[in-house]
Formats: structure tokens, C-alpha cells, sequence
């Protein structure tokens, strides 16, 4: 039956028409990530038990009729949103054995449509790297080839769901910690603007950056989890009311095409980027422009005074969102503390590792005394001249194409010994998280056999207009079908 | 130049304890980063505004209510409490 | 001693009357047991975020106003970075380069009756830390959270004051203010309203300010004095010695009357302050400010003017309506509609309503007995038709008997107090004793010794002869 491949409204078919029950749909997921994981690494727990719980309620949810269309749906969950009662590491020794005493906003909204949580995939630590390597549960594999990378921070995520060993799963987007290995694992993912998403119980990396979203086989099923897990928030002081509350219906058809202008920024298209890459997101472009979609040559002059701003904002924020974990009140704690500054800094040495370490220095640096305006002050006014470039753009184009990623999935280790390399890979992405603004990569083809993917980004709260968008190329096209040879079977 | 005695200084600001190892480590992949960040110095932006939220937002509050469901077990969380009090070694002051 | 001059500011943290934290929904009351008023977001758990309680926005407005201060339009929270057990996120949520109240002043009365005004530096938001309990015997510290996040309004004054006694004048000044527009409860001995005193002396005419030293966390005016006193002492001994000052935290000893040096939990710190990123800014419009301003009432001060002037009060009575805002709210309707001496009804209600108020009655004083029924009660006494030893019965009647004030005026008449309590014993004893009084009707007039005597039993002291006429009057009318 290929159950492993069925799109979110397939399988909520086969659970309606009783072709399958929830509780079978879930032993089959949970049996082929016992069977594949050990490849890729992609969980960090398998939450067995309390899913065929969670099953069994949702089949009787089906039963009695009272169910939506993503009642008995497994899904997985990145570490780093709270589960009441199960493990929340965030790819970390800090936390390896820490359990939430509550469930995250984004959690508990879609456990109350019956969803199956399956287990928490692994993670870069604390959200911060772009490779997943430096998660305290060892490195994921890419299901494409197992010598390289997913991207990360969300790895985990989509190694599980480019392997098919979950329908779907939630992943959050910092610097393009969605979109890149998405990107990498030839899937769609996206980041919603920011506030739109509650961040309750998804534990902090950069406050004014970090947003929770779907990491998904298609624009389609993305569309139906984030219909779900956006909106308002009352326990999230920046979430956002302005947040579209209708569902997303992808309704756009092809004759409205014509009306639509897409931006290509020049700049993008020629330092640094790969040839081939290039190449097929240039064909993809093609298939846009008999589609009916209009193009245009934009301008994004700030771009290159991204990564410095973006690296010196989040450092500082994560070094102060991390200051929390001490050995007091939860977490890792070190042994036979001599005194209280001992019990912080051991604990802290012990926890935390190298990376995590660096960008809590980076970011206490940036904010100390005699630092504060030269780093911090100048990359919050970057932050605005970036932003205010793609509010200039959107006055002559309506969404912007862009590439993910300047390469395709490197390999495990090739970028871990230069962290300036590593960062700059992130080039793309971390434009759209300083001006807020919501972005989906889609996968448009292969360079070297590994998976390319290509950003839409769009204005404020204009996640329907781009999932329509990629629903509409998705239609036109077959990248997102394709599964790694590897995992290609049950 | 991010020196080993600038590193025992932010360490401490981050209370993270560093061996010797680390210290050279940390040294030198922070002074590579600031190396890279020289950049943002190449432009002008005395007349720029900083931007810390974007989406532009106003501040939503709450009513002055007490949530009587709220739970208050979160001790249970620590590695080192008695039920009562959560316990660090002794704090001079 | 005379060469030197004392140079004061003081820091005040008092915290606001709000029933749930500054940024999470727990409760804020005093003396609950350890940890039960923590939630999730006071620990700080992973994933847990500030929401701002609205309340506190429109305390720290009404003190600005009252102290006219720059009320400021765009006010944004910052973090104060630094590592501390009591403090769960290892940062205080705080103000820094914008703070909600700018300027403003205080106007003191010194003994010798100068008033002299202190300039008020600023008034900023923030949440309080947690408690820490020092063990002796355990070689620990145990740490209770429930103080975390309770919301405090931190007033900073310009180093204006040149003396303790001018310090503690500022002290109470402030405290009534804030206690009277309930702010805060100013309750010192569970630390609702806490005292830092940065203290330094220099040279008359001297213009350079001395170095400082701080003494922290005082809580109360007798001890603010005495150990601002001793620090003055303490630095014009060393001066004079030739040594210097060391600018550093001191606590005071209040048992041996000393301040000795703090091992710092926050020396040589840099806090790091930056814009709180879960925050956004508070935005105050001149509408706000305006709505506050209707509402709010005149202060302590020009109150005293006021009863004073128009009403020739006592400093004595004065002090004891402007305790407490609902107090003299009550007392001044009260004086609208009075025909009698306000010297004397102000008297009356100093001495029954007053004396019976408590900390959990004094709020709900309107509802329990209106300014118009006490008013109707003194003049019941003033005519005399209730004599003035009643006034407690009267207000008793009103207050715990829920009866209207005439109803009260009625039962405790001077005319008719006695007949009608006997009467009503009669009755009463009539209707339960039927038997006896077919007894008296059929003939047996013996029968009325047991009427007598039941009604006395119920009647101590009333004449007896008395009663028998009445008894027989009822037993008649049947």
C-alpha cells in the first residue's frame, strides 16, 4: 500500500474510510523508524507507548465521527518543544534528562486534534548550527546519501520525513533552520512571520527570531499543520493578532498567475553560488514563466552585512535566554559543587557544548560594557535597512524567489573545522528571519544527486499566497515525490 | 585580538568555567568571528533606527487575575530540592 | 562635624498592590508556603515567557502623575543579566534607558518647619526576586521562590538630602503616597517597601560629590536613621584619619547598630543590559494618562489644606482620615452632608467607626455602613434621642445586625428603649406559655408571679412593678 509515501489527506482517507486504524497506521511509522533510525540517527526518542495511547483515542475519535483531518496522523516533534512527560533534550546534555511538566501551545493544539506524537527527533544543541552535528546525541544522516549532512538546526526532523518514517513533522526556523534542511532533504518546509506561530514551551534560542513550522512531503501538507498550529496566543507575548485566522485553501488557480510579479534579487544569482545550483533553480524558474507568472530583477543592497548581524543578534539573545541553565531548578547539574559559583560554571562547562559555549561568549561579548553599541546596537540597525530593503521590493513584486542554499548537502565533517564556512552557508536564509518575514523552500531538482531547494518569500502574513504558489509548481511538477532510494520501500 | 585573558573575562560574564584546552580554542574561533563581523563597520548607519521586532507589534498585556489552575510543581523539575526548597550550596553574602 | 556635609539618595522599592505577578498569573500574597506560588514561567522552565500584567502600567502612572513626573509615552523593558540563585532566569526583567516615570518631586516639612523639595531621579518597573534562607548547620542555602515576579516600583531620588532626619522625612512622605493611592501596602515588616540609602559626605562648599557607599535593603524609618547616621559617622572618622572611602555595598546591623561591608552578589558587575526581546514596548497615549488623572484622587498634602481650612480638623484627626484612602473618602461625604461641627462628628466617627476597622473591613467600609446612615446616627445622638454611650450599639446594629439606621436609632431610644424590650420579652413569653395564661384568664390571677418573673429573668435590673402593669396589659388585650 506504500502507506510510507500517502500524502496528509491520503492517509486521513484511509483512516476515515476504515481502511486502517490509527493504532496500525502508528505501529507501522514506529516500526520503520526501529527498523531505518539506526541509519540516520533522526530520533532522539521514540515515544511508543503513549502513541498507541494517543491512537487508540484517536480512533475512537474517528469512530464516533468527531474527527479532523489530521485525527490518528503520527508526527514528529523537534526536541526542542515541550511534551508533557516526555524527555525534551534540545539536543543537549544540559537537558538530556529533563521532562517538561507541560506541553508546548504548538504541541498541545494539534494532540488536541488527535495527532499521533511518535517521538522527538534529535537536533543541533540548543537550535544553534546549520549541520546537525552538534547535537549531544551524535550527528543525523542525510536519507539522500548517509555521508552527509541534513542541515540543521531541525536535522532530525527532516531526515525522519525525507526517510518516511513520519508523514510530517514540526521543526523551528532561527537563521533557516527549516527551510535549509529542507532544502538538503529534497522536502518543503516553512517559516511562518514571525508571531504567527506561538513560541510557548518551544524552548528559547533567539527570542526575536525563533519560529515553529512544518516540515512536510509537499506545500499541501504544510498548508493543513500550519492552518493548525498558527494563531494567537495568550501565554506568548509576542505572538501576533494580526495573523490571517481563516484556513488556507490553495485555491489559487492558473489564470490568476498573470497578476503575480516575482522578484529574482540580482545579487543573489551571482557571488557565491554554486553553478549548478544555480542551473536548476534557473529551469525551475522556466516552469514558473510558462506557468504564466510574471519575473523581475530586484535589488537587496544590504545583503552582505546579513551574517555578521544576524550571528551577533541571536548570539546575544541566546546568551541570555541560556543564562537559566545552572543545576537549580531543572537540568544538568554538576557533581559535589564546592560552592554556588562552582555549581553554575561546572554545570555550565559539563552542559553545554562547544558551540553553544562560543555563542553564549559571542553574545555576552557583544552586549558587555564598551561593546554594546559597536555589536549589538549596529547589528539591530542592519536589521532594519535589511528589512526595509525587502519592504522596498515588495513594492514593485509581490514575492521574491531565492535559493535556499548556496550548496547542496555537504558532508559530515567538511565544514566543522571552519565555522566562518558554516555560518556563511546560512547566507539565504537569515535575511528573512531579521526582517520577519515568512519564507517556504521547496525542492526544485538535483545537483549531484543531491536534493536543490529554492525559497518563496513573501510580505507580511502572506503564508497562503506562497503555499499556493508551491502548490500550484507541485502540481506542474514531481521534485517533492521523490524518495531516497534507501528508504524507498517498507 | 580575542586574547586568553579576554576569554577568562567573558567566560566568567557567562559563567561557564574554561580549561586550558578551551582556552585557546575559544580564542581563536572568536577572534576569527569577530573577523568576519569587521564588515558591518564598512557602512554608515548614524541615522539609521535599531529594529527589535519585526513585524511591527504593540504590547499585549493581562488582566490583574490570578490563575488559580495554574500548577506550582515545577520544584519537581531540580536536580536538588526537598520538596520545599529548591538547594544550593551556601551562599555567602 | 561641622565641616562636613552628608549627601543622601535613596532608592525605594515598594511593591505594587496587584493581586497576580508583574509577568505571570501567580499570586502575590505574603506567607504562603514555600514554592506554592511558583509557576511555570516564575521558574523560568524552558519555554516559558513573560506576559505583562496591565494593572501595574496604570500603579506606576498614578504615582508619576502624583509626584508630577514625565510620564514617559515609550517606555521598554530591559534585561539585567547576572547569575543568582533567587533569581530563576538569571536576569531581572527591569527598566533601564527608558523608564515609565521621569522627573518629579517630593515636598518634605522639616522639624523647623522649612519645606524643602527633592527632585526625584526617576520611577521604573521590575520584578522582585525570590527569597534565599541560609542554613547553618546544612552548609546550604534553600531557595523559595514565591517572591519572584512579584512587581516592584523602584523609586530613585537626586542626592538632595543633606541629613537621616531629612531622609526619613522623603521616606514617609513617599510611603504615604503610595499607601494612600494603594500602590502599594506599604507593609515594611513583610517588605512591601524596602529602602536603599546611598550615602557619602564631602566638605563644605565643597561641590565634587564624595565616594558613596550604599546600604541596602532597610526596612524601617527608625533604622534608616540610625544607620545612615552611623555610615555618616563611619566616613568622617576614616576621612579624618586620612584613609579613604571604599565605594561598596553595606548592610546595616540593626542588633549592634553597625554597617559592615557585603560580599556583593553583584560586585564589579556588568549587567548587560539590553531590550527584554520577549517584551515589547509599553506605549502610553495622552488619553491613558488623562483617564488616570480623572480618577485619581488629591494627595495626603493638599487634603491636610483642605481640612484644615475648611474644616479647622486636628492634626491629630487629620492623621488618622488621610491613613487610609477609603477612610477619608468615607469622611468627607460624610462632612457634605453634616449640619453638626465637623471637629466633633469627625470625633464620633474617630472613636466608633474608626476603632473598629481592620485590614480586611476597611475596603468594604462603604458597604457596610454608608456615610449617610452614620451621619443620621450622630445626629440621633446630638439631639438626643439616643444617648452618646449608644453611638458603638448604634454603629454595631448597623454594621453586624445589617439593620437600616433608623431601625437602629429605634431599638436604642432613650424613650422607648426599655418599654419596648420588655414589651417584646412579654409578648414572647406569653406566646410560649399558654397554658398559664388560660391559668390567668380562667381566674387565677396568682398566675401572674410566673409572667414577672420569667420577663425579669430575661430583663435583669427593670422594675418589677413595672413590668407586672405591662404584663397585665398584654394578658388583657388578648
Amino acid at each position: 500500500m506504500d502507506i510510507y509515501n500517502k500524502s496528509i489527506t491520503e492517509l486521513s482517507d484511509l483512516l476515515s474510510k476504515k481502511v486502517i486504524s490509527s493504532l496500525e497506521m502508528t505501529d507501522y511509522f514506529i516500526k520503520r523508524i526501529k527498523l531505518f533510525d539506526s541509519k540516520l540517527n533522526s530520533f532522539i526518542t521514540i515515544n511508543e507507548d503513549e502513541a498507541r495511547k494517543q491512537a487508540a483515542f484517536a480512533d475512537s475519535m474517528i469512530a464516533n465521527k468527531k474527527n479532523h483531518l489530521l485525527t490518528g496522523i503520527p508526527i514528529a516533534h523537534k526536541d526542542l518543544f515541550s511534551t508533557k512527560g516526555l524527555l525534551t533534550s534540545c539536543g543537549s546534555k544540559m537537558l538530556e534528562n529533563y521532562i517538561p511538566p507541560y506541553d508546548a501551545t504548538v504541541v498541545s493544539k494539534l494532540n488536541n486534534l488527535g495527532m499521533v506524537n511518535i517521538g522527538k527527533t534529535n537536533m543541533d544543541e540548543f537550535a544553534m548550527g546549520s549541520s546537525n552535528e552538534s547535537s549531544y546525541f551524535g550527528p543525523v544522516k542525510n536519507p539522500w546519501n548517509l555521508d552527509r549532512v541534513p542541515g540543521g538546526s531541525s536535522g532530525g526532523s527532516a531526515s525522519a520525513v525525507a526517510a518516511r518514517l513520519t508523514p510530517i513533522a514540526t521543526g523551528s526556523d532561527t537563521g533557516g533552520s527549516i527551510r535549509q534542511p529542507a532544502s538538503f532533504c529534497g522536502l518543503t518546509g516553512l517559516k511562518p512571520t514571525y508571531g504567527s506561530v506561538s513560541r510557548y514551551g518551544m524552548i528559547a534560542y533567539a527570542s526575536s527570531l525563533d519560529q515553529g513550522g512544518p516540515i512536510a512531503k509537499s506545500a499541501e501538507d504544510c498548508a493543513i499543520l500550519y492552518n493548525e498550529i498558527k494563531g494567537f496566543d495568550k501565554n506568548d507575548p509576542t505572538s501576533n493578532h494580526e495573523v490571517k485566522q481563516n484556513n488556507i485553501d490553495l485555491r489559487l488557480s492558473k489564470d490568476e498567475v498573470k497578476n503575480i510579479t516575482i522578484g529574482i534579487p540580482k545579487k543573489y544569482f551571482s557571488e557565491g553560488l554554486d553553478q549548478n545550483i544555480s542551473n536548476v533553480i534557473s529551469d525551475s524558474i522556466d516552469v514558473f514563466k510558462k506557468m504564466g507568472f510574471n519575473f523581475k530583477e530586484i535589488s537587496l543592497p544590504n545583503h552582505s552585512y546579513t551574517i555578521p548581524a544576524y550571528y551577533i543578534i541571536a548570539s546575544a539573545e541566546a546568551s541570555s535566554n541560556l543564562s537559566r541553565y545552572d543545576g537549580v531548578k531543572f537540568g544538568h547539574r554538576c557533581n559535589d559543587p564546592k560552592n554556588l559559583i562552582d555549581l553554575y560554571s561546572r554545570t555550565r562547562q559539563e552542559g553545554f557544548g562547544k558551540e553553544v559555549k562560543k555563542r553564549i561568549m559571542i553574545g555576552a561579548y557583544a552586549l558587555s560594557s564598551g561593546y554594546y553599541d559597536e555589536y549589538y546596537m549596529r547589528a539591530l540597525k542592519i536589521r532594519r535597512i535589511i528589512r526595509d530593503d525587502f519592504l522596498s521590493a515588495f513594492n514593485e513584486v509581490d514575492y521574491i524567489f531565492a535559493p535556499t542554499s548556496p550548496s547542496t548537502a555537504f558532508k559530515i565533517g567538511e565544514k566543522t573545522s571552519n565555522a566562518t564556512d558554516m555560518y556563511l552557508s546560512d547566507i539565504y536564509t537569515t535575511p528573512v528571519n531579521l526582517a520577519g518575514l515568512p519564507a517556504l523552500s521547496i525542492p526544485v531538482g538535483y545537483s549531484d544527486n543531491l536534493p536543490v531547494g529554492m525559497q518563496i518569500i513573501g510580505n507580511d502574513f502572506t503564508e497562503d499566497k506562497i503555499l499556493e504558489i508551491a502548490h500550484l509548481f507541485q502540481k506542474e511538477t514531481d521534485w517533492h515525490l521523490h524518495v531516497p532510494e534507501a528508504f524507498s520501500h517498507e | 585580538m580575542f586574547d586568553k585573558k579576554k576569554i577568562k573575562d567573558v567566560a566568567q560574564l557567562a559563567m561557564i568555567a574554561v580549561d586550558d584546552n578551551d582556552l585557546s580554542y575559544f580564542s581563536s574561533e572568536i577572534s576569527e568571528f569577530l573577523k568576519t563581523i569587521e564588515q558591518m563597520d564598512a557602512i554608515n548607519l548614524s541615522e539609521i533606527n535599531p529594529l527589535y521586532h519585526a513585524p511591527d507589534m504593540s504590547l499585549k498585556g493581562r488582566e490583574d487575575e490570578v490563575d488559580i489552575d495554574a500548577k506550582n510543581d515545577g520544584i519537581n523539575c531540580s536536580p536538588n530540592h526537598n520538596g520545599k526548597y529548591f538547594i544550593v550550596p551556601k551562599v555567602i553574602d | 562635624m561641622s565641616d562636613w556635609e552628608t549627601v543622601i539618595g535613596l532608592e525605594i522599592h515598594t511593591q505594587l498592590s496587584t493581586k497576580s505577578k508583574i509577568f505571570s498569573a501567580s499570586s502575590t500574597s505574603y506567607g504562603s508556603e514555600p514554592n506554592k506560588q511558583a509557576s511555570y514561567v516564575d521558574l523560568g522552565l524552558p519555554g516559558t515567557l513573560p506576559v505583562l500584567n496591565k494593572l501595574v502600567i496604570k500603579k506606576a502612572v498614578e504615582f508619576g502623575l502624583a509626584i508630577n513626573a514625565n510620564i514617559s509615552k515609550h517606555s521598554i523593558f530591559a534585561r539585567k543579566n547576572y547569575f543568582y540563585p533567587d533569581l530563576p532566569r538569571n536576569y531581572q526583567i527591569s527598566q533601564l534607558d527608558f523608564p515609565i516615570v521621569e522627573g518629579g518631586y517630593i515636598d518634605i516639612v522639616t522639624e523647623e518647619n522649612i519645606s524643602k523639595r527633592i527632585n526625584v531621579t526617576r520611577a521604573h518597573l521590575e520584578e522582585d526576586a525570590g527569597k534565599s534562607i541560609h542554613s547553618n548547620e546544612g552548609n546550604c542555602t534553600y531557595i523559595d521562590l514565591n517572591r519572584a515576579g512579584t512587581p516592584l516600583l523602584e523609586i530613585v531620588s537626586e542626592p538632595e538630602m543633606c541629613s537621616a532626619k531629612e531622609a526619613v522625612l522623603y521616606m514617609k512622605k513617599v510611603h504615604s503616597i503610595v499607601t494612600y493611592l494603594k500602590i502599594s501596602d506599604g507593609n515594611m515588616q513583610e517588605g512591601s517597601f524596602r529602602c536603599d540609602a546611598n550615602v557619602s559626605i564631602r566638605k563644605v562648599g565643597e561641590k565634587k560629590l564624595g565616594t558613596r557607599t550604599e546600604l541596602k535593603n532597610i526596612n524601617s524609618f527608625k533604622f534608616v536613621e540610625k544607620a545612615i547616621n552611623y555610615e555618616v559617622q563611619r566616613q568622617i572618622d576614616l576621612l579624618e584619619e586620612g584613609k579613604r572611602i571604599t565605594q561598596e555595598t553595606r548592610l546595616y546591623d540593626e542588633n549592634k547598630n553597625i554597617t559592615k561591608s557585603m560580599r556583593s552578589k553583584e560586585e564589579a558587575n556588568d549587567y548587560r543590559y539590553f531590550p527584554d526581546p520577549d517584551l515589547l514596548p509599553i506605549k502610553i497615549d495622552d488619553e491613558y494618562i488623562l483617564e488616570i488623572k480623572k480618577t485619581l484622587p488629591d494627595l495626603p498634602d493638599v487634603k491636610e489644606k483642605y481640612y484644615k481650612s475648611k474644616y479647622s480638623l486636628t492634626d491629630e484627626q487629620i492623621k488618622i482620615i488621610l491613613s487610609n484612602q477609603t477612610l477619608s473618602g468615607f469622611v468627607d461625604k460624610v462632612l457634605e452632608i453634616s449640619k453638626i461641627d465637623a471637629k466633633k462628628i469627625v470625633n464620633y466617627f474617630i472613636s466608633s467607626i474608626y476603632k473598629k476597622v481592620n485590614k480586611e473591613n476597611i475596603s468594604l467600609l462603604k458597604d457596610i455602613i454608608t456615610p449617610e446612615d452614620f451621619y443620621l446616627v450622630v445626629e440621633s445622638v446630638e439631639n438626643q434621642i439616643v444617648t452618646k454611650n449608644n453611638l458603638k450599639n448604634l454603629v454595631d446594629e448597623i454594621w453586624e445586625n445589617k439593620k437600616s439606621a433608623s431601625e437602629a436609632i429605634e431599638k436604642f431610644s432613650n424613650k422607648n428603649e426599655d418599654d419596648e424590650l420588655i414589651n417584646n420579652i412579654i409578648i414572647d413569653i406569653i406566646n410560649k406559655n399558654e397554658k398559664q395564661v388560660l391559668e390567668y384568664k380562667s381566674g387565677k390571677t396568682k398566675i401572674l408571679g410566673f409572667f414577672v418573673g420569667q420577663t425579669l429573668k430575661q430583663s435583669k435590673g427593670s422594675d418589677p412593678s413595672f413590668i407586672k402593669n405591662q404584663v397585665i396589659k398584654a394578658l388583657d388585650a388578648i
